[in-house]
């Protein structure tokens, strides 16, 4: 279960988050959807300790997530994969290479032979076929490189599997499909997913949850139908765009 | 107040950068596969360059040191003179300028669009230390690189003074037989000391630099300027105080000449 609990995060003068309040459940799908600079991306990245909270606390499979205590974080950090809004692949290495980093530097398997079935098996989940597997991130397509970032966090096999905005620079057959994937990865895989966009159709495709965020606060949480019917202004805003 | 604050983090960081540089290594994480790749990157590509600026600050170091020795009709020392203050000081530093401009922009940049594009987030979260699998062996490639070049680099500029001296009518013979007199084992231990210190504060600056670059493209672009800046000043501060160092420990020990 991810806890998140009276979390405020500001940079500067401006509070990007405000007294967050939200927990999701283990094997759930939440989508937490906003405006650009709302602070979504902030939100996963103080699930995971790249960024601290100014107050408030969070706790991932009951272990405080503390960007000062490195043991804890690193106990997070391993049951955790997060998907960046760009691929975030390692130039300088090839699709293979950065596949298996995760596998290599968590140990999970030092066969060579073991970790390049590994390699193989998440990139036929995503969808790619095995003639990338050379190729360096720069010669791919920008939604491939996406494809290869979630085989490259799905190889070190996360028990909670985060999304930052998705289908940024997607066109829409590819944003459908990497809908889909996301989808049968959280139902497959039973991992507990938490997915941040401000792509409404993506949050209707994918998300069993939905949590809008406004202003730094939670203005609506629940189902994809309640969100239908919602009346706080954004929701309204989201509706129309949506319908 | 400010500038001062900003400037005791900056040294802070560095210094700890180069505690966990050398924690690292003698525990035995540096992937030497990987540091030969990056000499490579960094090193093989710089050689023309380097080769080419040596020959030409040695026969700048001639031309000059020829038009004061002239007025004193002194141009038999030329060859000593010459090499000497290449060796100990214009040779190191301005090598040294030069591979702060080419190969510290270039590990900045490169670091600082790993940092902007989340790349080392992402090793973080992967499980492994961004310092130890990309800092370390670019701070040793840059280390065994400028150190390689600026002695490559000081060989060429004795050579560009060597061979442009006749030009201005001295002999090569003479030019050559006079070096030994006036250039000592110690200007050679110091031009040597200086490479190293110099290639190793290149690497320490341009991977804190760049690791420490934040905010996109204008981030990237500022912390190579820092870089550049940053090193010009040590560069310069270092050999002040090298130089201060030598002059000491030779009254000190009574070894050869200034």
């Amino acid at each position: 279960m991810i806890s998140v609990k009276q979390v405020s995060k500001s940079f500067g003068e401006r509070r990007v988050l405000n007294q967050i309040t939200m927990q999701v459940a283990p094997g759930e799908c939440v989508f937490v959807l906003g405006k650009s600079g709302v602070g979504k991306s902030v939100l996963l990245k103080l699930m995971v300790g790249l960024n601290s909270p100014e107050s408030g606390e969070i706790h991932v499979a009951g272990l405080k997530v503390d960007a000062e205590n490195s043991q804890t974080l690193a106990q997070i950090r391993k049951k955790c994969g997060l998907v960046f809004q760009f691929p975030a692949l390692l130039d300088s290495v090839s699709v293979f290479e950065n596949i298996s980093f995760g596998i290599r530097a968590r140990e999970i398997s030092v066969n060579p032979s073991e970790i390049e079935a590994k390699v193989r098996e998440k990139l036929s989940l995503v969808g790619l076929n095995e003639k990338v597997l050379g190729k360096f991130p720069t010669e791919l397509s920008f939604s491939t490189q996406k494809r290869v970032s979630i085989a490259r966090t799905l190889a070190v096999e996360p028990d909670y599997l985060l999304f930052d905005e998705p289908t940024t620079g997607m066109d829409p057959i590819a944003t459908t499909g990497l809908n889909h994937l996301i989808k049968k990865l959280s139902q497959e895989l039973k991992v507990t997913t938490v997915v941040v966009s401000h792509d409404i159709k993506s949050a209707f495709a994918v998300g069993d949850r939905m949590i809008l965020l406004d202003q730094g606060q939670i203005v609506f949480e629940g189902s994809a139908e309640k969100f239908k019917t919602s009346t706080a202004s954004l929701a309204k805003q989201f509706q129309e765009e949506m319908f | 107040m400010e500038y001062i604050l900003n400037l005791t983090k900056t040294l802070g960081g560095m210094i700890l950068l180069a505690e966990k540089w050398i924690k690292l290594t003698f525990q035995g994480k540096t992937r030497w596969g990987f540091v030969i790749d990056q000499i490579f990157q960094v090193g093989v590509k710089s050689l023309g360059m380097t080769l080419i600026a040596g020959m030409f600050v040695g026969a700048i170091m001639a031309l000059q040191i020829d038009v004061q020795l002239k007025d004193f009709g002194a141009e038999s020392f030329l060859g000593g003179l010459s090499t000497s203050t290449t060796l100990r000081n214009v040779g190191p530093v301005l090598i040294a300028f030069l591979l702060s401009g080419k190969v510290g922009a270039y590990t900045s940049a490169e670091l600082g669009t790993m940092e902007v594009t989340e790349q080392l987030n992402a090793i973080r979260l992967l499980g492994a230390d961004p310092v130890e699998y990309i800092i370390l062996p670019r701070i040793w490639a840059v280390i065994i690189s400028s150190f390689l070049l600026l002695i490559v680099g000081l060989m060429v500029t004795i050579l560009g003074g060597v061979l442009f001296s006749q030009f201005i009518g001295v002999n090569a013979l003479s030019y050559i037989q006079n070096i030994p007199r006036i250039v000592t084992g110690w200007s050679i231990v110091l031009s040597v000391v200086k490479s190293f210190v110099f290639g190793t504060l290149i690497a320490i600056v341009s991977c804190y630099k760049g690791y420490t670059a934040r905010g996109g493209a204008v981030g990237v672009g500022t912390a190579v300027q820092s870089c550049a800046v940053t090193n010009l000043i040590l560069i310069i501060f270092t050999d002040f105080f090298l130089s201060m160092i030598s002059s000491l420990l030779q009254e000190l020990f009574q070894v050869g000449y200034l």
